[in-house]
């Protein structure tokens, strides 16, 4: 028993990796197809009978949540009902109005009934005589009940019905699932305006950097970023900067003269020199540098660091080094 | 060189795989891998030096990784406030090798629980992973010495909907309020739902994952992460194994080459850019000069000793 969990776990995880990674560089097509298709093909079978046990899981604990009416069953409850109604739906019962029909005699041929195969090639021809019966099946022209007034007699069988818009399945998915799921993604939103308010708070260097680049990026994105003027950012060019220095000049009164006269003196300067068309004065020219160069730069560091973390965490898999997932 | 050969015999093996791949008798291999197949085994290369240089008692100085030695502290924090560890292992299956590294990460976490005697709580969207993962915690707590704490419901499957495993997630952390949750593994859109509400509930938040885009948001949400490579290292970092750990220091040392390439790339782009130089040229160049600069130091240090590193 402890061979098969340890030592041939790890053999097969090393035979694995390295076979993996050999028809990655191997000019075999039968290792690649192996590798590309047929491996992807085993985990997803073993993932599929995982499911059953997931399943199996799930109605335990809430079962035991319930019946030892431990803290907050009643949730448990909803659990187990989703779970139900859903599996009602999906396995039991199809939800489509399928319409019934009149078995009839309708002198055509139809698939099933007998009839003299004259030139023996197993399939019925127009002048092979056949004898017309009952077959249980809707037949084109038999009477059925429409019972949705389409002309057309309508019926969904087990599966297909998943697929089906009429079916009670498609319907729980579409008025309960979707709009549930819509609900927890809509909740970004506020977290995300939440998270921002805690990074944007200035408590230091950085802080004061991604608050900056936050508003400017904000600022490009919108309609209104490209209506704003250039001596608007030159405006906020010298806030920003005098917000840096605003600790070092204890003279405020000297602090709001320079603010002032900065402003002033770089807005003629800019104007004179017929400057106010530059990139660097336009928030959308500003937001696209932004995110080309330093969010670039710095999200390419990080990837280069994901994939030799991946290098090195493969290779002391491959190798048998890294056995804490087998519980070493 | 050639000490340092005999020091480690495996650098030939790699070397004949270098030449065969080169000259590709009968097109064994693929045509236009080359870059990657070279670049791995470099890498592969290095990270084995290291290893065998533990092996050999070497000692190897492992910097602090705060969100490493932060670990411990939460288990201990959660114990001490008497409430239960959250570990999340992300929204992926087996095949990512995020959710692996999240597997393997918590074996090392409920061994801490199990030693602090605090409560674990994994919620899995990924049936196979939970099967992982409860085999990981079990092993991890009769390693321990204590398979009576180890329960078999503190490893449960939630759902296998996004959203639905952030609802339920959530509604876990609300109702039990623990006092450390861990997010290891592969992570989307739900990776900012949880923080935040990780983060309203007051307990500390560790979270490291592979996935680039979702880093800022558990930047901003929790109280440490493990950030790109940091991530992959955590295991070999916390099993404290000296080969594991001359991993790590071949891992940083592969960084530091991509490092040089990247400023000699910008170098010889700047100069032939202004004209001075044929990029081609000097790139071969470039990459023949650090060749035989890492020769020689090798040997240097060989014949002088340890001063001269």
């Amino acid at each position: 028993m402890n061979f098969i969990k340890r030592q041939l776990a790890i053999v097969v995880m090393i035979f694995m990796g390295i076979l993996s990674l050999s028809g990655y560089f191997l000019n075999w097509d039968s290792l690649r197809d192996f590798t590309d298709k047929d491996a992807t093909n085993f985990y997803m079978i073993i993932a599929g009978f995982a499911a059953f046990l997931g399943c199996l899981n799930l109605i335990q604990l809430h079962l035991q949540k319930i019946v030892n009416k431990k803290e907050n069953w009643q949730y448990s409850i909803f659990t187990l009902s989703g779970f139900f109604v859903m599996i009602l739906f999906g396995f039991i019962y199809n939800g489509h109005p399928n319409e019934d029909f009149t078995d009839q005699l309708n002198g055509e041929y139809d698939e099933g009934e007998p009839f003299i195969d004259l030139n023996n090639d197993g399939i019925w021809n127009p002048n092979e005589e056949f004898t017309d019966e009952l077959n249980g099946v809707y037949d084109e022209g038999e009477p059925f009940v429409d019972l949705n007034d389409n002309s057309e007699r309508d019926y969904v069988g087990m599966g297909p019905h998943l697929k089906n818009p009429d079916s009670a399945f498609y319907w729980m998915y579409n008025y309960f699932y979707l709009p549930l799921g819509s609900t927890m993604f809509a909740l970004l939103a506020f977290f995300v305006a939440s998270a921002s308010y805690r990074a944007f708070r200035i408590r230091n260097f950085e802080a004061t950097l991604l608050l900056i680049s936050g508003v400017l990026l904000m600022l490009g994105r919108v309609p209104i970023g490209s209506l704003i003027p250039w001596w608007i950012v030159i405006f906020i060019y010298i806030s920003i900067l005098f917000s840096i220095i605003a600790s070092k000049i204890s003279n405020k009164k000297l602090f709001f003269i320079l603010f002032i006269f900065s402003n002033i003196f770089i807005m003629s300067v800019i104007n004179f020199f017929q400057l106010s068309s530059s990139a660097f004065l336009s928030i959308p020219n500003i937001q696209e540098w932004i995110m080309a160069v330093p969010a670039t730069a710095g999200s390419r560091a990080i990837m280069i660091g994901i994939a030799l973390g991946i290098v090195a965490q493969s290779f002391r898999i491959i190798t048998g080094r890294e056995r804490s997932i087998l519980g070493d | 060189m050639l000490s340092e050969l005999k020091k480690y015999p495996f650098i030939i093996f790699p070397i004949i795989i270098f030449i065969i791949y080169m000259i590709n008798p009968m097109n064994v291999f693929v045509t236009g891998n080359e870059l990657s197949f070279y670049s791995i085994l470099l890498s592969c290369i290095i990270i084995e030096l290291f290893i065998q240089k533990a092996k050999n008692g070497e000692e190897i100085y492992m910097r602090p990784i705060p969100a490493m030695n932060a670990m411990e502290e939460a288990v201990g924090r959660a114990t001490e406030m008497g409430s239960s560890v959250l570990y999340v292992p992300g929204i992926s299956g087996l095949d990512e090798i995020d959710t692996i590294s999240g597997v393997i990460i918590l074996g090392h976490i409920a061994g801490m629980t199990a030693e602090y005697e605090s409560n674990l709580h994994v919620p899995c969207c990924v049936p196979i992973v939970m099967e992982a993962a409860k085999e990981s915690c079990k092993e991890a707590y009769l390693k321990k010495g204590r398979p009576d704490l180890y329960n078999e419901n503190m490893v449960h499957y939630v759902t296998d909907d996004q959203f639905a495993y952030a609802a339920g997630v959530n509604g876990i952390m609300l109702r039990e309020k623990p006092a450390a949750v861990f997010y290891q593994g592969k992570f989307y859109a739900e990776s900012l739902l949880l923080a935040e509400t990780g983060s309203s509930v007051g307990a500390i938040q560790i979270a490291g994952t592979g996935s680039s885009s979702q880093i800022p948001f558990f930047v901003t949400a929790c109280d440490y992460v493990l950030i790109g490579e940091e991530f992959y290292a955590a295991s070999a970092y916390l099993s404290g194994s000296p080969e594991m750990i001359g991993s790590i220091k071949g891992q940083d040392y592969v960084k530091l080459l991509c490092m040089f390439f990247i400023g000699l790339v910008i170098l010889i782009s700047l100069m032939n850019f202004l004209g001075f130089v044929n990029f081609a040229i000097a790139l071969i160049l470039g990459f023949i000069g650090f060749v035989a600069y890492v020769v020689v130091s090798i040997d240097l240090s060989e014949i002088f000793g340890d001063s001269i590193k």
